[in-house]
């Protein structure tokens, strides 16, 4: 039955995409569902039978316990396909479903490459080519639906998978509906195959792609009120008031055409919305059409007879360290006070600005360029300085108040804020080991030497309560032992601390943008701290995850604290009161700190400039070796992270979470 | 008083039915007790912009509530747009409520030492959002379609101005004690409008012969809705 096809070159390309389990096996040979999916496609027979490799319907138990009801699963059909009649309503419903629980990871075009996409291993599923779960019967995507990762047979590290059981959180037939949407449209990624492309573009046919793809996040009436936009931020845009924050013409002013086309075709990195490259050209030209005619005020700029005047940008200077050094100059002037000192969003007026009801959120990490919806390279730069982006309070800074020098000034600055290329993401963390006392503080200038590791997060999505825009979208880790302690060291950016910390350790938020001399407030620490005491009603906090004890076998706890069976250990830092706990948990919500006399855990914390820093450090040993995880050397143990973000509200099961990552101690 | 006669008998001679015309006058007023927002403390821009900036979102003196702007809607009514200016100083616009016919331009000015960002929220006129450094050139904005604009700056939270473009050149602004007056209004029948910032507005519909015609509003009824931005 397996036999080796042409097609299989180019499957095993897309093949590198899937989660490890999924991936062909040491000889070679293609796993079984590649394998059943070429054959049904070339011989178009139903396929039955087992893999060893990667979870396929022979994985699946006879039945299931769904809500206290016993689900067979072999040969079960779903019950929506018998009624054709509304097997188009029931798509759309399932598409509802599917944009308030899934696009998160599964992404908008069910590609696997939703916002937390590259933020969990193994990956999200990828329904879209041929080896899909579409090339096997329903009732396989009903179990996997159901019963999550967490439900997989052990050979497929069940604990490692992100993917929820969604069996109390969908009815049944909500489940049949998402499952009617991923087979209708996971094949069906580009054109629409109803009607033809008409031959020049035209607003009715913008429509149709606007309701086909696009309502989901922007309404039905393109007011930016679709399923989605309450689990967005940014929310997805508002067409009817004309406005898109990404274009050539100054602030305010409406986009040219080439401007809402461009956005369509690369979409809005580090927010929800994608890019839809994989659109003919002539239908992203008819949502253009459609998008203006939406707001009125295009109509009216063409009776009035205006004429855009977008921005040019001029032919690139060469970078001097006079221009730096003025950049940094302007940068602290007047960017400071929104984006923060070192850019991480904390300026001392971002507290005015950011209201994420309102849909006004933080001024951007200048050190994340990735998630820039226009792009970090110079020329990107200057046209966002000289445009701003409209409906935020990111203004624009026109001719009228600097040259094209300063920009530029401004813009090698702003280079220097971040890491020339966005840090890879490894998957084992090399504690090495040093002689004489491992560093205790953050500042230590012996942290200079060890490696960092970059570790994403997503929002804690699986379970209620949920986080669905952590602020945190990675923490940075590292290391170092001395045969006797452990230290780790993290970072991670926060543009707001908990004023209480100010009383127990060093916080340096960022200063007002710098005032000339006569007019400078001597900073009154007093008057200060005496005003800002008060704690926030959530603190901030981090927790550090290993299992109670490393499983030789491999076995690890579930990645989302454990389970009961199988408990983890976490140590976890608060910023009030100031201190680590060590605790242990079976699950989401079963934490337990460890008596006072257990906790041996240390910390020592510090804000600066819209980012918190600790170093949690703890002997190798413990007495408690059932609740204390002990560290062995050259073996990998797992290591995973949850971060709150208080003053988000972000408490209990509202958090941001890691997957799995292997720490060893060399 | 002698520009002001030529410029009646001008009218007069422009609209010639309007011979003799009527005008509007009133008091707006507020008896409720309420709390008056306190001003804002500046902190570390105490040295630039003053220890303290007044809150003038709801300022009432012996019940006469000030900057009211009370607008009339009409068939006839016309005007003639103007040239109006709004200063930056002491970290506070000046004036805090403008009331302006569209087509008018505005020249923004900064007299401050500091950098201001001025960001105005608007829909049918294009909002804009920009810097005024210490020194800086005056900005003209200029206003197409009759609207409610907000304008804030962003890196000092407690600024704010409103600026009421309107439709024709009858309008008033109600003064601190209260009271507005509009002349030169044609007999005829209008809605009158009064609107405050955080009151809100309310309308009544009024016939205007010669002489003046006497229309007051009471706000006492509501509530404030005062931000705490
Ligand atoms: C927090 C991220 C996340 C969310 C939210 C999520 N998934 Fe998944 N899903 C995953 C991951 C990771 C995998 C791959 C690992 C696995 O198979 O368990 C996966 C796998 C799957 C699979 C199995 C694919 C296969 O080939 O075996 C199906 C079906 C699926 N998801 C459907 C859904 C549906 C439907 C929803 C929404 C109701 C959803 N997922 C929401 C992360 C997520
Ligand atoms: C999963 C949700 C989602 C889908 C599906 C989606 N968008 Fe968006 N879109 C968003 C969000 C969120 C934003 C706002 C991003 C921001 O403010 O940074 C946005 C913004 C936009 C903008 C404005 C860009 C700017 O510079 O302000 C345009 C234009 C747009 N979308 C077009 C489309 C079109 C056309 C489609 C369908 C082909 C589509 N979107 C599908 C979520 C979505
Ligand atoms: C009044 C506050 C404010 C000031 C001043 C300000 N910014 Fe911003 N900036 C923002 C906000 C808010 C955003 C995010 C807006 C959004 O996407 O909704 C932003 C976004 C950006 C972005 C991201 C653009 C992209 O492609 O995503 C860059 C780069 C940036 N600002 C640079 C600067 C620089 C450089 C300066 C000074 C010359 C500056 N900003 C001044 C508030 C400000």
């Amino acid at each position: 039955m397996i036999a080796i096809h042409p097609r299989l070159i180019a499957i095993k390309k897309l093949w590198k995409r899937f989660p490890k389990f999924m991936k062909f096996n040491s000889s070679g040979l293609p796993g079984f569902r590649a394998a059943c999916a070429i054959t049904a496609f070339l011989t178009l027979l139903p396929v039955w039978a087992h893999s060893a490799n990667l979870p396929s319907t022979g994985d699946m138990p006879e039945s299931i316990t769904v809500q206290g009801k016993t689900i067979a699963l072999k040969g079960l059909k779903n019950p929506l396909r018998q009624n054709p009649a509304s097997l188009s309503k029931n798509i759309k419903e399932g598409g509802e479903v599917y944009f308030r629980k899934c696009f998160f990871c599964h992404g908008d075009h069910l590609d696997g490459k939703g916002l937390f996409g590259n933020h969990f291993f193994p990956p999200p599923a990828d329904f879209t080519h041929q080896t899909s779960v579409t090339a096997l019967p329903e009732s396989y995507s009903y179990w996997r639906i159901m019963k999550g990762g967490q439900g997989l047979p052990e050979k497929y590290s069940p604990w490692d998978s992100a993917m929820p059981a969604w069996e109390n959180q969908l009815t049944e037939e909500e489940v049949w509906k998402v499952i009617l949407y991923i087979f209708a449209k996971a094949s069906e990624k580009g054109p629409l195959a109803k009607t033809a492309i008409p031959p020049e573009p035209t607003v009715e046919r913008g429509k149709e792609i606007h309701d086909e793809k696009c309502s989901y996040c922007h309404g039905d009436s393109g007011k930016g009120d679709g399923p989605s936009a309450k689990y967005s931020s940014p929310q997805p845009r508002n067409f009817s008031k004309s406005h898109i924050k990404i274009r050539s013409t100054p602030f305010g002013k409406i986009p040219t055409d080439q401007d809402i086309f461009d956005r369509i075709t690369l979409g809005m990195p580090g927010t929800t919305m994608p890019g839809w490259s994989h659109l003919p050209a002539s239908d992203r030209w008819s949502l253009v059409l459609y998008i203006k005619s939406l707001g009125r005020k295009f109509k009216r700029f063409v009776d009035k007879g205006k004429k855009h005047a977008p921005v040019v940008v001029p032919e690139l200077p060469p970078f001097t360290l006079e221009s730096l050094a003025s950049g940094k100059e302007l940068f602290l002037q007047n960017c400071s006070g929104c984006h923060g000192v070192m850019g991480r969003s904390d300026g001392a007026s971002t507290h005015k600005i950011v209201d994420l009801d309102s849909d006004s959120i933080w001024p951007r990490n200048l050190s994340k360029p990735w998630n820039f919806r226009r792009g970090n390279s110079r020329k990107q730069l200057f046209m966002t300085l000289r445009t701003g982006l409209s409906t935020t309070s990111m203004p624009r800074f026109s001719p009228r108040i600097f040259n094209d020098q300063k920009i530029w000034d401004i813009v090698h600055y702003v280079q220097t804020l971040s890491p020339s290329q966005k840090p890879t993401v490894k998957r084992t963390l090399a504690a090495k080991a040093m002689t004489g006392e491992v560093p205790q503080y953050p500042k230590d200038p012996a942290w200079k030497a060890v490696e960092p590791y970059f570790i994403p997060l997503g929002g804690q999505v699986l379970n209620s309560e949920k986080s669905y825009f952590p602020v945190v979208d990675n923490i940075i880790v590292k290391a170092i032992h001395n045969n006797d302690e452990i230290s780790i060291y993290i970072h991670w950016d926060d543009p707001t601390y908990d004023p209480i910390l100010a009383k127990t350790t060093s916080v340096e938020p960022s200063p007002a943008p710098p005032l000339p001399e006569h007019l400078r407030v001597e900073e009154s620490e007093k008057e200060e701290t005496e005003q800002s005491v008060e704690a926030q009603e959530f603190p901030d906090a981090i927790a550090v995850q290993f299992p109670n004890s490393v499983d030789e076998s491999g076995r690890k706890p579930y990645f989302l604290n454990g389970d009961s069976s199988h408990p983890v250990n976490l140590w976890k830092w608060q910023s009030n009161p100031n201190d680590a706990l060590e605790m242990n948990a079976t699950g989401l919500k079963n934490w337990t700190p460890q008596p006072k006399e257990d906790q041996l855990v240390f910390s020592k914390s510090a804000y600066r400039y819209g980012r918190y820093f600790l170093v949690l450090n703890r002997k190798l040993k413990t007495r408690d070796a059932d609740n204390d995880i002990q560290f062995p050397m050259n073996v990998k143990i797992p290591i995973a992270f949850n971060v709150w973000d208080g003053s988000q509200g972000e408490e209990g099961t509202k958090k941001a979470i890691s997957s799995w990552f292997d720490l060893v101690l060399e | 008083m002698m520009h002001r006669l030529i410029i009646s008998i001008l009218i007069s001679l422009l609209v010639p039915s309007a011979a003799y015309s009527g005008s509007i006058k009133g008091k707006i007023t507020y008896s409720s007790e309420v709390k008056l927002p306190k001003s804002f403390e500046t902190g570390k821009y105490k040295k630039a912009c003053g220890q303290n900036v007044p809150n003038e979102k709801l300022l009432v003196n012996d019940k006469g509530l000030m900057n009211v702007v009370v607008t009339i809607e009409g068939k006839k009514l016309a005007g003639k747009p103007g040239e109006y200016t709004l200063d930056q100083k002491g970290c506070r616009y000046a004036p805090h409520v403008m009331a302006m016919m569209k087509d008018s331009v505005l020249k923004i000015h900064s007299s401050d030492p500091i950098n201001h960002n001025l960001h105005s929220y608007s829909f049918d006129n294009d909002p804009v959002n920009v810097m005024f450094l210490p020194n800086q050139d005056d900005y003209d904005l200029e206003f197409e379609e009759p609207e409610i604009v907000k304008i804030e700056c962003d890196l000092h939270g407690w600024m704010s101005a409103w600026i009421i473009v309107t439709d024709n050149s009858f309008f008033d602004i109600s003064g601190k004690e209260g009271t507005y007056s509009i002349p030169d209004l044609p007999p005829g029948k209008y809605t009158v409008s009064a609107w405050h910032e955080v009151l809100g507005s309310k309308s009544q519909k009024v016939t205007v012969k010669d002489g003046d015609t006497e229309i007051n509003f009471d706000f006492s009824d509501v509530t404030p809705q005062i931000s705490k931005k």
